[in-house]
């Protein structure tokens, strides 16, 4: 009784932190009554002035307006995934569970993830401060696909800028659940991997990449400018009669101006080289996500621990923000049906962590 | 379930609050506690009135009594100072008509009324009786009748009957 009459006065606070390899994102939501009051947001970058402190002092002042507030966490953990029993037994054909914790879900399935990292995660916070709740991203992507899971079989995908969690659900079952984390994985392997696997049935990936870079690449503009400014620093070397100029000084003007185009076309053509840059790893990613997708579904259909069935369509849930190219991989590599959702997990995390208060 | 960890027990109370919910606990239970005291001195108050009132009525009603029990008993005593007076002027009476009867003469019966006197007995002549009985019945009573009969040894048994007149009886009552 007392409790309700304390929920009455105090928010719900919940905070969700997502971890990431440069940065800490922080996501703030006051709520009473499942209603949200309003809601913060910060971003710790990872460099070499973030001191842990910065971030404790920040969550702290979130619990000095409520003593109901939340910490939830997404599991970043390399070593975690999905199994599709809640068997123990069955549970040890997929994973060696000694230094695992998992969760059962619906007695059909089991999400687990690695105890060490489990603990090392609980460790992000100091002083007073703990995680309430951490949360596997497959429950994420169950939760966010509530509405089709239930449906025929169809391939889940949850990307995010450094890791991929690949499900696929039969009737709210589990059929089958891997995690990648981008990081652990040995640069270009998945690339190489998939050059190789598909070689021999003539690589449309490479073409394509071929002809985004060519499509991409506008330097000729620049180099023009360029061209043309060398053929005026050319023409000044050429000058001869030097007293021909008006005055030293509006030679010297003229020389100032001219390095000032010159730094200023150096600035546009690095502006250039980053976007190029951003677009390229950002094709590269896709591709990279492709392929993980392509890998991971070839082996759940290889697979004898897993009950295979024919996969038709593909449901993304988007936190890494693919580009078109990502749909035009799977849908001409794969000939899968591809539904792309842009996912905003912080939000997510709060409504699993809602969830978890209700049964609390 | 959904979180690998279960989440830190939250309460509001933090020492602060602890430390202010007891204290204002102590002040409301001091204060109820006042209060539920006044309470039932109050009360206590009210029933001891009503107790009193209740004794007041009582002792009134009892005082009532008693002012009738006196009056009824001043009567009485009254009375009987009366029937005592009254018995008093007869003994005194009695005393006195035995002291009029003559030593000839021998009273059998004497019956007192209310406003005469009746004397029966035997004298040894009329004479004797009209000298030294009727003369001082006569100064006594208004009225005086005697009726004689003559015994066989020679003696007369009379009956003297004696009145007094209203008029008479009244002073005679007053004194």
């Amino acid at each position: 009784m007392f409790n309700k009459l304390f929920h009455i006065l105090y928010d719900t606070i919940i905070i969700t932190i997502i971890k990431k390899p440069h940065k800490i994102h922080i996501f703030t939501e006051f709520s009473q009554k499942n209603k949200v009051k309003k809601s913060y947001e910060k971003e710790f970058i990872l460099n070499d002035s973030y001191k842990p402190h910065l971030l404790t002092n920040y969550l702290k002042d979130f619990f000095n307006e409520s003593p109901y507030c939340y910490i939830s966490l997404l599991d970043t953990a390399t070593e975690q995934g999905a199994i599709p029993t809640c068997k123990k037994q069955k549970m040890e054909e997929f994973q060696n569970l000694v230094t695992s914790k998992y969760l059962c879900i619906n007695d059909t399935w089991a999400c687990y993830t690695s105890k060490p990292e489990l603990e090392k995660q609980l460790k992000l916070l100091h002083d007073d401060l703990k995680v309430d709740f951490i949360f596997s991203p497959f429950l994420i992507l169950s939760n966010f696909f509530k509405d089709k899971i239930s449906g025929p079989i169809a391939l889940y995908a949850f990307l995010q800028e450094e890791s991929v969690t690949i499900a696929v659900f039969q009737n709210s079952t589990l059929l089958f659940g891997d995690y990648i984390d981008l990081n652990t994985l040995v640069e270009d392997e998945l690339l190489l991997d998939n050059i190789n696997e598909t070689e021999n049935t003539k690589t449309e990936d490479e073409i394509d990449i071929d002809a985004i870079n060519l499509d991409d690449i506008d330097i000729d503009d620049d180099f023009g400018d360029l061209d043309s400014f060398g053929d005026e620093i050319a023409d000044l070397d050429t000058l001869d009669d030097i007293n021909s100029l008006e005055s030293e000084e509006t030679l010297e003007q003229q020389l100032d101006d001219n390095l000032e185009e010159l730094n200023n076309q150096d600035d546009q053509k690095e502006e250039n080289e980053q976007n190029k840059d951003k677009k390229e790893e950002k094709i590269t990613m896709d591709f990279q996500f492709f392929s993980i997708i392509q890998k991971a579904l070839g082996y759940y259909y290889h697979s004898d621990q897993y009950k295979s069935d024919f996969v038709e369509n593909i449901y993304v849930a988007d936190a890494a923000g693919v580009t078109r190219e990502f749909k035009k991989y799977i849908e001409d590599e794969m000939f899968l049906n591809v539904f792309i959702r842009t996912i905003e997990v912080e939000l997510e995390l709060i409504s699993l962590t809602k969830k978890e208060l209700e049964n609390l | 379930m959904y979180s690998y960890i279960k989440p830190t027990k939250k309460t509001p109370l933090t020492k602060d609050v602890f430390l202010i919910v007891t204290f204002f606990s102590i002040s409301f239970f001091m204060l109820f506690s006042t209060y539920g005291f006044l309470l039932y001195k109050d009360y206590k108050f009210k029933k001891d009135i009503a107790s009193f009132k209740q004794q007041q009525q009582e002792l009134a009603n009892n005082i009532t009594n008693m002012k009738e029990s006196i009056k009824i008993i001043e009567e009485d005593a009254n009375f009987a100072q009366k029937i005592y007076t009254t018995n008093g002027v007869l003994k005194d009476s009695i005393d006195n008509l035995f002291d009029l009867v003559p030593d000839h003469i021998t009273l059998s019966k004497a019956q007192i009324l209310k406003n005469g006197l009746i004397l029966y007995g035997i004298t040894p002549n009329k004479e004797v009786y009209e000298y030294m009985l009727e003369a001082p019945l006569k100064s006594i009573f208004t009225k005086n009748y005697t009726s004689f009969f003559q015994l066989d040894n020679g003696w007369l048994q009379f009956v003297s009957t004696n009145y007094l007149d209203k008029n008479d009886e009244e002073y005679v009552d007053e004194n």
